[in-house]
């Protein structure tokens, strides 16, 4: 018995140890929007991939109309882990509507290291069980990567994937907050004043033909599974959802047509900014707008994007302009807008 | 679910439990429901080929008790190996042949490989069958102890290889808990974890960089020695390190293991060299190689006439020299069909036979020079020559391709100047690499290879476990401490490829 | 006997006489060579059949469980 008793002690402090390492390795690249300072008031909700973070900023649409929301994004996310972070979100806030990014549809089980880090953010339930689970399960089409299937353990204890980090404890180059990229966030936002230039010369919702090459465009089973699962959310907390896809270069007429008939079947609304009228009131330049890809925009684009989007909520949406009516938030929103405006005045 | 993944040690867990809530008649019954589960985890539907490697091996055993044995014997090792050649090399049937083996397991074609352990299987069910037709063991009437003896799970991917008689009694009788065995045997894992994931992790990639991923080196001259060098003390590590595991993981559960390891790099010959390395294969290949054919009938004839010709010793020498082919044939068979294994063989065959050849004159030396021959200086020589002799052998066994390997190995006659210096390069991005390690890598390389050489110096002469447990706790827990956070942080796992064993391919 | 086992085993190799251990065959004094060429030389010696069977560690570990081996057999 006293044997057993001092084989638990040391057990426990292992695992003290153990938990301690955890944290100090484990990188904490947040940029998910400050819930707490937001508060419940939440007029909408965009969730989705790296165009929803890369596109819509709220402090714009906030200073142009008076709405508040946040993006709720990560790099690559497949639906599979969309619905799980809205499902925890939808705990905390009420928003009216939700726009769900159309760009997730073409992922299926997305990529393990990028899935790490929505994992990580989540405390321990049943919910991050069932999404470990779920990211290692091979459907019947095999979309699965390989190294999703090995990530379980991974995905629940981060250590397993990055003990080798002990390395940047030693070089001084640990950074155990943000990552590069997610330094200057705002309402999961993320600025960059970055510039690339497209170098393909055809036109927005090109033609497969007329992009050169070929992609699956039609929805797989897996995500209709889990849009079903989103949908069902909604509706389960009286929530709007609202089909939306940024403006993307590699974004095909094929799967256009796919999404907008998949959209008049399920009875939602299909907000594409890549149809010409978007496209030309948007007036995006080409040459100025993008920050690392067609898709992903710098502060210049995603101003005209969320300006446009702004206009669109105030004649298609009836949310109140908080700005006239005076809330509780109204100064962190202004703080956050002045806060943007003081990044993008800042000289480089 | 490999030796070295979080899972196992989990699965482990549950199965000690389960093992020693049970009333000890029953324990066999659980250790054989987990190496079952176990073989499932990894291998899901090809249990179904372990199932029937066991059940011919059990109805053979059985038929032993009358009739033709001798003729039995060679029908049973004749199917079992078509069997293994088939599953190993089921690319050489036909794409159908491998959907089909695809759909039995439930993988992916892509992901195909073969039964989990099956050689291993092969070599313990052969050696069960002949130990019962030589009566040295009786055949097992229950079919679940025989699949239990062959199934045992820590030993079934990569040895060591049992004996029916040494390890299916310990299975069968029950142990009480002890502390003791619990706290041992997780130490003895925890060494192997230290060997497999800190020091061979490092190894591997040291062994990738010098050969170019086996694609073509970047490398030459003195370079290739060390290349030959680092693949030899990679799979020592590698293997070794595993054994720990699979020992360690036995003992657990109060089942003593045979070492498959006894300080191999100390051998003096070469023939001592093979009593230390891979012991138990060793061993099989001399009791069921070796000695069924130079006690056959042909071969004793054979002795006799040559006797009268060319004398006793040199009668001796030329029968064991054909016995001596026959068993480097089956050990780069059993690795695998192809130029590198049977190279492989063939060298360690030449070293063997040469060693026969030259064993007389040797001797008159011996005999005439004691003082010298018995120096200390003489047995260190021995030992530095056999491990020079033995290492190469290593090397053929790694490389791929028989062309190519050797292309490398002539750079050190072609190119010997071209690159003496160890070289520090700047790698892209950040930090400097030496070797493929970056700095920091390459100094945990470098201070656990000295670890293991305290620890292994410190345990030749007393069990570092026992030294261990008689020093006050507070030392020992930080030593304990120390090693685990060490294997947790340095540890070279947690990628898609890190954790598979080299000898689990064989 | 054990005289005549003795001066077999000594002319095959010196060492085993003066080896103290129990395991002839396991420590490698006796290598597969030397069990080729005693066997011959007891089965002539004796008028008995070795086979493969009789040759375990166990009756190759000293020179008396060689000595008890050749007597089983006769």
């Amino acid at each position: 018995m006293k044997k057993l008793g001092k084989a638990v002690l040391f057990c426990l402090i292992l695992a003290v140890l153990l938990a301690f390492l955890n944290r100090i390795l484990m990188p904490d690249t947040t940029f998910q929007a400050d819930t707490e300072k937001i508060g419940d008031e939440v007029d909408y909700m965009v969730v989705g991939t790296s165009n929803v973070f890369y596109c819509v900023n709220p402090t714009v649409i906030w200073n142009e109309a008076g709405y508040t929301g946040y993006d709720l994004s990560l790099e690559q996310a497949p639906l599979i882990i969309t619905y799980y972070q809205l499902k925890a979100e939808l705990k905390k806030v009420k928003p009216e509507t939700v726009f769900l990014d159309c760009a997730a549809f073409e992922y299926n089980y997305g990529i393990a290291s990028m899935n790490q880090l929505a994992l990580d953010k989540m405390p321990l339930s049943m919910d991050k069980l069932r999404l470990i689970k779920a990211l290692g399960e091979d459907d019947k089409d095999h979309h699965i990567a390989e190294e999703n299937k090995y990530s379980k353990i991974n995905y629940l204890l981060p250590l397993h994937k990055f003990h080798d980090r002990w390395k940047e404890i030693f070089g001084g180059t640990l950074k155990s907050r943000y990552h590069e990229k997610y330094e200057n966030t705002f309402a999961g936002y993320v600025a960059t004043k970055d510039h690339f230039v497209y170098q393909n010369p055809h036109k927005w919702l090109p033609t497969m033909e007329e992009f050169g090459a070929s992609f699956e465009t039609n929805i797989t089973d897996l995500n209709r599974e889990y849009f079903e699962k989103i949908q069902a959310l909604c509706a389960e907390h009286d929530v709007e959802l609202i089909l939306i896809k940024t403006p993307s270069k590699g974004w095909l007429l094929e799967t256009h047509k796919n999404m907008k008939q998949f959209a008049e079947e399920e009875g939602l609304e299909f907000l594409d900014m890549n149809e010409e009228t978007v496209i030309e009131a948007l007036a995006i330049d080409e040459q100025v707008d993008f920050c690392d890809s067609s898709s992903h925009f710098n502060i210049y684009g995603t101003e005209k994007i969320s300006r446009y989007l702004a206009e669109w909520m105030q004649t298609h949406q009836d949310y109140a302009d908080k700005r006239v009516q005076g809330t509780g938030t109204n100064a962190y929103w202004n703080f956050l807008y002045a806060d943007y405006l003081a990044f993008k005045n800042a000289e480089d | 679910m490999t030796l070295v993944s979080v899972s196992f040690l989990i699965f482990l867990a549950a199965a000690v439990l389960v093992y020693y809530l049970t009333p000890q008649k029953g324990q066999w019954i659980v250790l054989l429901l987990a190496s079952l589960v176990f073989y499932w985890l990894c291998s899901k539907g090809f249990l179904i080929f372990l199932l029937l490697f066991a059940g011919i091996i059990y109805v053979f055993a059985r038929s032993f008790e009358t009739g033709k044995k001798k003729l039995l014997v060679l029908l049973e090792v004749a199917i079992l190996i078509v069997l293994l050649i088939v599953l190993k090399y089921a690319g050489w049937f036909g794409d159908g042949f491998v959907r089909f083996l695809s759909t039995i397991s439930f993988q992916k074609p892509l992901s195909f490989v073969a039964p989990l352990g099956i050689s291993y299987v092969l070599l313990t069910g052969i050696g069960y069958s002949v130990d019962v037709f030589r009566g040295t063991v009786t055949a097992e009437k229950n079919f679940l102890k025989v699949l239990s003896f062959l199934s045992f799970f820590p030993a079934i991917t990569q040895g060591p290889i049992n004996r029916f008689s040494d390890l299916s009694g310990q299975l069968m009788e029950g142990h009480r808990f002890s502390y003791e065995a619990l706290v041992f045997g997780i130490q003895r894992m925890l060494w192997g974890f230290v060997k497999k994931l800190v020091i061979a992790g490092r190894l591997n990639v040291v062994m990738l960089e010098l050969t170019g991923s086996w694609q073509g080196s970047k490398y030459s001259g003195a370079y290739v020695v060390l290349t030959v060098a680092i693949c030899s003390l990679n799979i020592f590590m590698d293997f070794s390190g595993c054994m720990d595991i699979v020992i360690g993981a036995a003992e657990i559960f109060g089942i003593r293991l045979p070492e498959n390891f006894d300080h191999p790099y100390l051998a003096r010959s070469m023939p001592e060299f093979w009593r230390k390395w891979h012991i138990t294969l060793g061993e099989w290949l001399r009791d069921y190689v070796m000695f069924s054919f130079t006690m056959s009938a042909p071969a004793k004839k054979m002795n006799k006439s040559l006797k009268g010709k060319v004398g006793r010793k040199t009668a001796a020498a030329l029968v064991s020299i054909i016995g001596v082919l026959f068993v480097w044939l089956v050990f780069g068979l059993w690795h695998g069909i192809s130029g590198t294994f049977l190279l492989a063989a063939a060298y360690y065959a030449l070293l063997i036979i040469g060693g026969i050849v030259i064993e007389e004159p040797v001797k008159r030396f011996r005999s005439k020079y004691p003082q010298f021959t018995e120096s200390k200086g003489f047995q260190i020589f021995r030992t530095v020559r056999t491990y020079f002799l033995g290492i190469p052998g290593a090397y053929l066994m790694l490389m791929p391709q028989v062309k190519s390997g050797l292309q490398f190995l002539a750079t050190i006659f072609t190119r010997p100047a071209a690159q003496f210096v160890v070289k520090i390069t700047e790698g892209e991005g950040a930090g400097t690499f030496l070797l493929g390690l970056d700095i920091y890598d390459f100094t945990v390389l470098i201070l656990s290879l000295i670890l293991w050489l305290v620890v292994t110096t410190l345990h030749r002469k007393k069990d570092v476990r026992i030294r261990l447990s008689n020093i006050h706790i507070v030392p020992r827990w930080a030593i304990l401490l120390a090693v685990v956070i060490a294997v947790v942080l340095f540890g070279f796992y947690g990628d898609l490829n890190a954790g598979s064993f080299i000898y689990q391919g064989y | 006997m054990r005289e005549k086992v003795l001066a077999i085993l000594k002319e095959v190799n010196e060492e085993i006489p003066e080896y103290e251990g129990e395991g002839l065959l396991e420590d490698g004094i006796i290598a597969s060579l030397d069990v080729i060429e005693i066997v011959s030389a007891l089965e002539d010696e004796f008028g008995i059949v070795i086979a493969a069977r009789n040759i375990t560690k166990e009756n190759f570990a000293t020179v008396d469980s060689i000595c008890a081996l050749v007597e089983s057999l006769q």
